[in-house]
């Protein structure tokens, strides 16, 4: 028998035995079962007082809907459609999506609005008080060619003001060949807002306000493609579960004091006690070089040690930071997480010394700050 | 390969019918996998099952849904390993098991024999390379060894294979 053969005996089909047929069988009925249970809770929820919308009413308060230029309808307190978008981006487990519900971050709601033929329908939203994600469903826009759909303005209102967002459309594809299309036609578009109020988000009305649907180029210009406005209205639900914690500990030798945090599902506030140091920063524009005198920052975190050893980098989606007023050495960090962050799991808080390396730094550059128990 | 990646989108969006077509097409290259490392087919059972359940699981924290396999091939030799490990401290070295100190390839499927020619540390490079069809680099990251050794192996696993092909042919003169 030659080489070539034998590997061909390799790659042949294999006979797998009953035993491990059997076995197989068995999980696969476990997941099954999972999965019907998973859907009869989320039944018994909808029966424990929320409307439940059957889906054939939905598509005719969506076909309704289609009737007038930019007619809106709003069915709310649907039950928890998790947006696959969203799903990705937050790497949420099945755990984390229960918990979620559990605890009222993560609502569904029906509040849609057509406009030029398109249908823009709010999917989900995962809310605490500091921040928000919001998943839309795009449907009725042919995104044929691979550039990125995008709108061209978005404006979000909560009670009446404006509030940060930013947003843009799903890649489900990969980034050398992207896919924002579904297989069902739609699109989803994910947004996030943060809110500048002491009073937070949840159970707040909510505005978003999307402009002109097209595309953006390569030289990431907007190149419109219809022009219309989707408006949606909709009261955001979502949690007030906030753990806080007395840390009171220096970062590594420096004066740098973390007094305590506060982590949500969704964000973390670090207070620090931060004597302030005068630092002279340079930008270079095309009026030359510009020098200006501001303060010293924390060092740059990096992520989290948790219980089990592990690390975990974090990719903070928008931070807000400063000192609290003019006189104090009271500054205030507030982030955004990229992934829902589970306070008890958190060990310590993991810095990077500066000059460290910020994106792969070794644990020669990481500084740890321990968290009570 | 696209339907691939639709049953593993699928699948990430809670259809555990697409899930599990999707492990059922993975089902031979796991069952090799398995056998080879575990030998006893009640191991290989319990690795294979156990991996499902924590693909299933986990399915969602995969960030990059074209490295389905890669992932799921790395979760089943952690499963293996364990149990190896969990046997190593079971089983006193004289009372190893029949079935797993069967090396004689009586019983054995024909690509099992095969794999039997080669040392220990050329079989899960050559699976990997020739039978699962992943690349270099990926057969380096799944056995966490660099991709120069992955290509020695592979160069010396085809090697064995030869010699022993000149050996066959020696005994039959």
């Amino acid at each position: 028998m030659t080489e070539r053969e034998k590997i061909e005996i390799l790659q042949k089909k294999a006979e797998i035995p009953e035993v491990v047929r059997k076995k197989m069988q068995l999980a696969y009925g476990q997941i099954r079962q999972e999965k019907r249970m998973h859907e009869e809770i989320e039944g018994q929820k909808n029966e424990r007082g929320k409307t439940v919308v059957s889906k054939k009413k939905v598509a005719i308060i969506l076909a309704v809907a289609t009737l007038s230029l930019a007619t809106v309808s709003v069915a709310a307190g649907v039950y928890i459609r998790w947006s696959e978008g969203l799903k990705e981006k937050l790497q949420l487990t099945r755990t984390q999506e229960k918990e979620l519900e559990e605890i009222g971050a993560a609502e569904s709601t029906e509040a849609s609005c057509t406009s030029q033929g398109i249908t823009v329908t709010v999917l989900q939203s995962i809310t605490d008080q500091n921040f928000s994600h919001l998943a839309f469903s795009v449907k009725g826009y042919s995104a044929e060619t691979k550039e990125q759909p995008d709108f061209e303005q978005v404006i979000v209102k909560v009670d009446g003001k404006e509030v940060n967002a930013s947003g843009s459309f799903r890649n489900f594809g990969e980034e050398d060949m992207p896919g924002y299309q579904k297989a069902d036609g739609t699109m989803e578009y994910l947004m996030q807002i943060d809110s500048n109020e002491e009073n937070g988000l949840a159970g707040k009305k909510i505005q978003v306000i999307l402009e002109n649907l097209g595309t953006v180029n390569k030289q990431a210009e907007f190149v419109s493609g219809v022009k219309g406005t989707w408006t949606l209205d909709w009261e955001l639900a979502g949690t007030e579960k906030e753990e806080g914690l007395s840390v009171n500990q220096t970062i590594g030798d420096t004066d740098t004091v973390v007094k305590s945090i506060e982590i949500t599902p969704l964000s973390l506030t670090i207070h620090y006690d931060m004597p302030r140091k005068k630092i002279t920063k340079q930008s270079y524009g095309d009026d030359g070089v510009t020098t200006w005198e501001t303060y010293e920052e924390p060092w740059f975190l990096y992520g989290f040690r948790m219980e089990d050893g592990t690390v975990r980098q974090m990719v903070f989606q928008s931070q807000e930071q400063g000192y609290d007023d003019e006189t104090t050495e009271a500054y205030t960090v507030k982030y955004a997480t990229d992934q829902i962050v589970e306070a008890e799991q958190i060990n310590s808080l993991l810095y990077v010394k500066p000059g460290g390396n910020l994106q792969e730094p070794g644990e020669e550059d990481l500084v740890e700050v321990k968290l009570p128990k | 390969m696209t339907e691939h990646l639709e049953l593993v989108k699928r699948a990430k969006s809670g259809d555990e019918e697409a899930f599990i077509r999707l492990m059922e097409s993975q089902s031979d290259c796991m069952y090799k996998m398995a056998k080879t490392i575990l030998k006893n087919e009640e191991d290989v059972a319990d690795a294979m099952a156990e991996t499902v359940l924590v693909c299933w699981e986990k399915l969602s924290t995969l960030k990059e849904n074209r490295y389905v396999k890669t992932w799921m091939i790395r979760i089943l030799m952690n499963k293996c390993y364990d149990l190896l490990r969990k046997k190593e401290l079971l089983l006193t070295e004289d009372t190893v098991s029949e079935a797993d100190a069967r090396e004689d390839g009586y019983g054995m499927a024909e690509w099992e024999q095969v794999l039997q020619g080669l040392d220990e540390k050329y079989r899960l490079v050559m699976l990997l390379y020739y039978v699962d069809g992943f690349k270099i680099r990926e057969v380096s990251e799944i056995l966490d060894i660099p991709a120069a050794t992955v290509k020695t192996r592979l160069v010396r696993g085809r090697k064995q294979l030869a010699d022993e092909m000149k050996m066959e042919r020696g005994r039959t003169l």
